[in-house]
């Protein structure tokens, strides 16, 4: 019976998970290539747990930290939001109204049109002054010369008389 | 099957079966109440403090052993997190959950390397030094003295090789033997086809069984 070992390849498809069950079969009963593929599984497998080893001692060394976005110990449902910023308007919005109130009102009274009543008292008094405004000063022109023309001809006729 | 079939299959199955605490494997806390695997992936992605739980282990490690910088790894998985979080309206469900993040993770590290240009996995013998530190944290109960120093030799040896491995192979390597992807995952996480992938880790695997040789 011709007898041929596992090549490299095969050895190393076995430890790779890749197998055939003519390659078990061999392995079964070739102790040379059992060796050859339990040697490398057995540098793989020192590998693995010293790594796995490593990594556990140095994850144990870290404090766990949550990631920034995950940390929220005070973190409000999205609901809690809404309310507290309903909330607010609510207790802000009787300040809103009164301001409102009073802007619409001095407005109002800017833009109120003079009442009929006013309007006559002033035509009223206008009509009742004897010299116009513009004309005032006139009339204290006209006195004083009045005055003094009646002062010259009393004075002519006392020099007559005497 | 007789006795030496049935133990080379437990050796290798044993590593399957048996999830580390902390490792990402544990199941969801979701497991359960949802109807389907998409409604579970949503709410995962949904809840940042489920996220953060579930997957913070598993990408950390990931990252830890990529760039090697426990502050750096840590940096990342919060970003890596952060974005999916973020952009899970754009998580399609034709991958794992972990899957997607480990995509995420990869390209984060990879911008990063980039934008650094620098090498994160450190000089040769400074690396020496760290992979010695690596291999004495291994704890190895039932060892005679001259197998626990075999065993960490052998751990040493393998982390220098894998850290002379191309920044590819050591990613592939790294998603199946440490974070166990299958290949297809591995090529989707990578965005290569899968017999890259399959050639990647042939290499990868050379390399290791040259270690393990020189340190017989």
């Amino acid at each position: 019976m011709k007898w041929t070992h596992l090549s490299t390849w095969d050895q190393e498809e076995y430890v790779l998970g890749q197998r055939t069950p003519e390659m078990v079969r061999h392995l079964a009963q070739c102790s040379s290539c059992f060796a050859e593929v339990a040697q490398m599984e057995q540098g793989v497998a020192l590998f693995r747990e010293s790594a796995t080893a490593w990594s556990a001692d140095s994850l144990a060394t870290h404090p766990v930290r949550m990631p920034a976005a995950a940390v929220r110990p005070t973190s409000m449902h999205p609901w809690a939001w809404v309310l507290a910023a309903v909330l607010l308007l609510l207790a802000l919005l009787p300040f809103s109204i009164e301001h409102t109130h009073l802007v619409t009102h001095q407005a109002a009274r800017m833009a109120e049109p003079m009442s009929d009543d006013a309007l006559l008292q002033q035509v009223d008094e206008e009509v009742s002054v004897d010299v116009p405004s513009s004309m005032e000063p006139l009339t204290h022109l006209v006195s004083t010369s009045n005055h003094t023309a009646t002062a010259t001809t009393g004075e002519k006729r006392r020099a007559q008389r005497d | 099957m007789n006795g030496l079939d049935r133990k080379l299959e437990l050796s290798v199955n044993r590593r399957v079966a048996t999830p580390v605490y902390g490792s990402g494997m544990e199941s969801s806390i979701y497991a359960g109440p949802f109807s389907s695997v998409q409604d579970r992936a949503a709410a995962e992605l949904g809840d940042m403090d489920v996220l953060f739980v579930t997957y913070r282990a598993r990408i950390y490690r990931y990252a830890l052993l990529s760039l090697r910088d426990p502050e750096l790894a840590e940096s990342l998985t919060h970003d890596c997190l952060l974005r999916a979080h973020n952009a899970r309206n754009q998580f399609r469900g034709d991958c794992s959950v972990a899957t997607w993040l480990t995509r995420i993770a990869t390209n984060l590290i990879r911008d990063h390397v980039r934008s650094k240009k620098m090498q994160f996995w450190k000089a040769a013998a400074q690396s020496s030094d760290d992979a010695g530190e690596i291999a004495d944290r291994l704890r190895s109960p039932g060892l005679t003295p001259e197998a626990d120093l075999l065993m960490k030799e052998q751990v040493k040896a393998l982390w220098v090789t894998v850290e002379k491995l191309s920044g590819k192979q050591r990613s592939v390597f790294l998603l199946r033997f440490v974070e166990e992807l299958e290949l297809s995952e591995i090529a989707t996480v990578m965005n290569m086809n899968v017999g890259t992938v399959k050639s990647h880790l042939h290499r990868a695997l050379t390399a290791v069984r040259s270690a393990m040789e020189k340190t017989r």
